[in-house]
């Protein structure tokens, strides 16, 4: 279907249109959740706000954009902000700034379940996203994108309405910024 | 843990992510977002529809205005009638 016909039908109120912006989007949704929030419970929450914000804009969206790339934007914006909330709670941030503790060290938590994470490779996994946590917001979700949506650079660029150079430029400081803190990371747990 | 055996393990670490399998989407979860479908209401108000109310109340306006202008003017000479009748015992005096 014309993706243009497609929008206008949703702009319209055409529920079966909606049926089938939940049927194409909604695991683009989950997915692009759970490797920001990394908890199928927190990602499903997100994933019925991002939909909610999207049944409530669809008007205002001007087509300017693919229609995936719109979501892509909603989606991380919800992820980002229920982040940024979730951690507003924890005050260990601030003591470990205040007593100038190291930021790039990473504790791997006992208790990390990436729901998309197979066991065989949980022990990597738990310990690559908390460097993921490590990085600035900007690269992180770069990487993401990247790696695990596969993502185009210039798709990259487009969801997070930079150049295609400034792409490049977080992907590559996301992967220096990844190098660091696993070196710290096994030099201090596995001499 | 020696240079390349590190190098090797980072890389390892790094390509982890290779391996993350997407999640399928729960019947639950489907729902759920279905039920969100129909609590949100849709304020905004289509052209049309805009025209027809403004149309309405124009019209009730104006309907408004005659009936409230002819009353006021029946009013003001039934006041002006008994104002007469009142005081035309002084036409006699």
């Amino acid at each position: 279907m014309d993706e243009q016909v497609f929008i206008q039908q949703l702009r319209e109120g055409d529920d079966v249109a909606f049926e089938k912006l939940i049927q194409f989007y909604s695991s683009q949704v989950l997915n692009t959740s759970v490797n920001i929030l990394v908890s199928k419970e927190d990602a499903e929450d997100v994933s019925q706000e991002v939909f909610i914000e999207l049944f409530r804009s669809i008007r205002n969206f001007k087509g300017d954009s693919k229609l995936s790339t719109w979501i892509y934007r909603i989606t991380i914006s919800k992820s980002l902000e229920f982040l940024r909330k979730k951690n507003r709670k924890k005050r260990s941030g601030f003591f470990r700034e205040l007593f100038g503790m190291d930021d790039q060290e990473i504790s791997v938590p006992a208790d990390f379940n990436h729901p998309g994470v197979v066991l065989e490779n949980k022990e990597l996994s738990a310990i690559l996203f908390c460097a993921l946590e490590k990085l600035p917001e900007r690269q992180r979700i770069a990487f993401l994108l990247s790696k695990t949506e596969n993502l185009s650079y210039s798709e990259i660029a487009e969801v997070m309405e930079i150049s295609v150079a400034s792409v490049e430029s977080l992907l590559f400081r996301a992967k220096q910024g990844l190098q660091r803190i696993l070196e710290k990371y096994y030099e201090k747990h596995y001499k | 843990m020696n240079m390349i055996r590190k190098e090797s393990r980072i890389k390892e670490t790094m390509d982890s992510i290779y391996s993350i399998e997407k999640l399928p989407v729960s019947e639950e979860l489907i729902q759920r977002i279905k039920s969100v479908r129909g609590k949100v209401i849709d304020f905004t108000i289509k052209p049309s529809v805009r025209l027809a109310i403004a149309a309405s109340v124009a019209v009730l306006f104006f309907i408004n205005y005659y009936a409230l202008n002819k009353t006021s003017k029946g009013r003001s000479s039934e006041k002006s009638i008994f104002a007469t009748e009142y005081f035309s015992y002084m036409n006699s005096l």
